[in-house]
């Protein structure tokens, strides 16, 4: 029964770390390029629930809304301000923004919450528990593959059937051609970034719930969502949900077997294996770049 | 409806347009045809809004649209289909249409389009990456034909397409000028080019030398010296 | 105090020496360098605590940085370079993991105490002792990184920056001199590791913070790419900078995040506004606004 506990365990990580990875592989898609605040994204959408449920005494819906909004707003301003600038300077130079960024969400975030760890208690309605062959699931826990399958499926449905995501993906296949053609491009980056932040925004509000924050969070998180698209095949949404998946559930079965302490080490172990063995990722193509699904 | 005069620019080294002057009328097929290497696709990317550096003068219907965006352009009902294979791969030929149908004001629909275009309906639903070449430039000229463009400007449709496919091709221009779409054509194929439009300038070293009907630069001795490399008397028209 | 900030300097311009070497001149990404310096502390601390002496402490360090920078190099290397970015992103964050969680070889969060001084600088007395010697380690640093700036190896690893098609094709291997980069300044940021421990005597998992690799890309950044005498400059600059910042009165909850986040946008406006640096403003192969070159792939790629 313990295998099947930590099952259930892995998997809510990796139902969270989805959501992460997911705004990793949209904006690797249009731009070829790794965004790397996008984990302290995630780590401002969970002190901006904090904030909404005990500063402003918000409820859970409405504190998702304050997350999933903010951060898109966020996302936006990064890449408006951090990467637009230097698109036509080279992949490395936007990193240096990059870590910038990064280094100064956690350091604000610090200055206005402090260092200390922060749990938010979930509301009355999902705090009890069911028993599925003997493994325990919470509320909470059946609340994060909920909003994990639905937040999938809305994106999914946004890029594969609208015209917001046909002008994505068809600046992420062709960008040149997609300028000549009259495609805003500059509109369907930063779709690209509000979507992919808004997502992070939700896994910040869940990851709250179910374990702890601090602003220095986002690193470690942003490490291992990235092994996540790496082990899914960069570029590609069902590969970072089924690569977030995997990792959500070695990661648990690492911290098992090694203790809990371990846990972060797993996902940097897991991307240099993947890097090694398989780089285009389990469900990739040799040629990555473009936006499946 | 469009008009350039004395039109320079490059990509930010040395000019490669050193004195464009040419003209479309409204209606008309006009053919741009020159060596390799002349500028002919710089000119086409210069008034499609996409030349880093353009100076001199480009006017549509007496409006100047030097600067605008190929967005812009669109807007005011210019279509450019620059060289190349002109698809998104990962996109469906359905989709094409419709990204289209998504931009240009006076779309007509992908349904009105696939009625002249029928060899695409048994491939709506392939993405664009796998199909022939010459599916892929039929699809590029089915997506203009969509946007109901006042002006076509397209870049060596005919390239590395068998002959069969090449007047397929040809057929859809002619199509397009029949329905009073204004063609701006670039071509190294200069004689299909030229038996194909009602008038043509020939460009040499990014400035435009001849002008003429197409029928009667098929044969001015002076076109073929330009083919050879050999300098023209003639001033430019 | 004086004294202390000397130390704090030369071991950061021996930091910024060792991304130069990687970053500047071969543009490698190496967003580890933070990892590298804990390991390089870490060794000299254990190894001096185990009764080493200074020259086996200090050669066992530089292999242990160079065997450091092997071991990034091998998954990332062959990719493109901003996997390597985050490899070595990651390689930073498991070291500061295995420090914290080892317990019984590092002490865990505790870390290393009373790490003794090297022989030779122990009769010079404290403080001032602890400066010359982090100076001296600096002056070896400098010299081996401009010796092999100006030698035909400094030469390939700038056209391993600038075009690896072009390394290729002149029959060189641009992958064999990337690997080795790598563990030069692997090895450089763990001489750094042992001035910082000997002159410090304490080490802890902190050193491998992100925050120290963002620092010195800052340091890099204001000294100019490519330049050993700007890196210095740079590096001793940053602390002068943080040890200035000591000096407002405020809490230290809120002076150190603020350092941070003024770091951290420095580093920010500088990419965006003055990319080619400060101190030796570097000129050569980078295009107008970029802070990093482009490969000649990313060149053409845009074109
Ligand atoms: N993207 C570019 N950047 C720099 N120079 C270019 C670019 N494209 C074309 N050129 C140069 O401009 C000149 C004309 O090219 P082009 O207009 O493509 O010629 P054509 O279409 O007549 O064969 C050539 O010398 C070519 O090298
Ligand atoms: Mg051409």
């Amino acid at each position: 029964m313990i295998a099947l506990q930590i099952l259930v365990y892995g998997l809510v990580t990796g139902a969270n770390y989805a959501l992460v990875a997911v705004g990793y592989t949209l904006v690797y898609g249009i731009l070829k390029f790794i965004n790397f605040t996008h984990g302290d994204v995630a780590m401002v959408g969970s002190f901006l629930a904090l904030t909404a449920i005990g500063a402003m005494g918000l409820g859970l819906p409405a504190a998702v809304g304050v997350a999933v909004v903010g951060c898109a707003i966020l996302g936006m301003a990064i890449e408006r301000v951090a990467y637009r600038p230097l698109r036509r300077a080279g992949r490395l130079t936007p990193l240096l923004t990059a870590i910038g960024v990064s280094l100064l969400l956690e350091n604000l975030v610090q200055l206005v919450f402090g260092a200390a760890i922060r749990t938010f208690s979930p509301p009355p309605y999902l705090a009890g528990t069911v028993v599925v062959a003997g493994a325990y699931v919470t509320g909470v826990q059946i609340a994060i593959f909920a909003a994990t399958a639905v937040a999938v499926a809305v994106l999914a449905w946004l890029i594969g059937r609208t015209a917001l995501g046909r002008q994505i993906r068809a600046t992420a296949d062709n960008f040149d051609l997609a300028v000549a053609m009259g495609v805003p491009t500059d509109r369907a980056i930063l779709a690209v970034f509000a979507l992919g932040s808004a997502l992070a925004g939700l896994a910040g509000v869940l990851f709250g719930m179910e374990t702890t924050v601090t602003p220095t969070m986002g690193i470690s998180l942003g490490i291992s969502a990235f092994a996540a698209v790496v082990l899914g095949g960069i570029g590609s949404v069902p590969g970072a949900v089924v690569g977030a998946l995997v990792l959500g559930v070695a990661e648990n079965v690492g911290a098992w077997f090694l203790g809990g302490s371990w846990s972060d080490g797993i996902g940097v172990l897991v991307l240099a294996l993947t890097l090694l063995v398989r780089p285009e990722g389990l469900l990739g193509r040799r040629d990555p770049g473009a936006v499946k699904l | 409806m469009l008009e350039l005069r004395g039109v320079a620019g490059g990509y930010g080294g040395p000019q490669v347009l050193r004195g464009v002057t040419l003209r479309v009328a409204a209606g008309e097929f006009v053919a741009l045809i020159g060596p390799n290497g002349a500028g002919k696709s710089t000119v086409l990317k210069a008034v499609a809004g996409v030349l880093p550096r353009v100076e001199g003068e480009i006017a549509l219907e007496g409006r100047p649209v030097q600067g605008l965006s190929p967005r812009a352009l669109l807007a005011l009902g210019v279509v450019y289909l620059p060289q190349g294979r002109n698809v998104f791969p990962s996109l469906t030929v359905l989709e094409h249409l419709e990204l289209m149908r998504d931009l240009a004001p006076h779309a007509l629909s992908p349904e009105a389009v696939l009625e002249r275009f029928p060899a695409l309906r048994p491939l709506l639903g392939r993405r664009a990456g796998l199909l022939s070449g010459g599916q892929q430039q039929l699809l590029c000229l089915a997506r203009a034909a969509l946007a109901s463009p006042r002006l076509l400007l397209v870049d060596e449709p005919s390239l590395g397409l068998a002959p069969r496919v090449v007047e397929d091709v040809f057929a859809a221009l002619a199509d397009l000028r029949g329905r009073g779409v204004s063609i701006l054509l670039v071509e190294q194929n200069a004689r299909r080019a030229l038996a194909a439009a009602d008038r043509a300038y020939v460009l040499e070293l990014g400035r435009t030398r001849l002008e003429g009907r197409g029928r009667e630069l098929l044969e001015d001795p002076r076109v073929a010296q330009l083919y050879l490399g050999a300098p023209v008397s003639a001033s430019a028209p | 105090m004086i004294a202390d900030a000397v130390v704090l300097m030369s071991v950061y311009a021996i930091l910024t020496l060792a991304l130069n070497l990687s970053l500047g001149m071969a543009g490698l990404f190496n967003l580890g360098l933070a990892g590298f310096f804990a390991i390089g502390a870490y060794g000299t601390g254990l190894l001096a605590i185990a009764g080493w002496p200074f020259p086996a402490v200090l050669a066992a360090d530089l292999v242990l940085g160079a065997a450091a920078g092997l071991l990034l190099a091998f998954p990332s290397l062959r990719l493109r370079g901003d996997y390597l970015a985050i490899v070595a992103l990651g390689f930073g964050q498991l070291t500061e993991t295995v420090l914290n969680s080892w317990d019984g070889l590092t002490g865990g969060a505790n870390g290393l105490d009373n790490i003794p001084a090297p022989g030779a600088f122990a009769h010079v007395s404290g403080p001032v002792g602890a400066a010359v010697f982090a100076l001296a380690l600096l002056a070896v640093a400098v010299a081996v990184t401009e010796g092999l700036r100006r030698s035909p190896y400094g030469q390939l690893l700038g056209a391993v920056r600038d075009d690896e098609v072009l390394v290729q094709a002149l029959g060189k291997s641009p992958h064999t001199a990337k690997v080795t980069a790598l563990m030069l300044s692997g090895a450089l940021s763990a001489l750094g590791g042992a001035a910082y421990a000997y002159a410090i005597s304490y080490v802890d998992p902190g050193l491998a913070d992100f925050q120290t690799s963002v620092y010195v890309f800052l340091a890099l950044l204001f000294g100019g790419m490519g330049s050993t005498w700007g890196s210095v400059v740079g590096g001793a600059g940053l602390v002068a900078v943080m040890e200035a910042l000591q000096l407002v009165n405020l809490p230290t909850s809120v002076t150190g995040p603020a350092q941070e986040a003024f770091f951290a946008l420095s580093l920010i406006l500088l990419t965006l506004w003055r990319p080619q640096g400060v101190v030796a403003p570097a000129g050569a192969g980078r295009r107008a606004g970029a802070a990093l070159p482009a490969t000649a792939a990313e060149v053409a790629e845009d074109a």
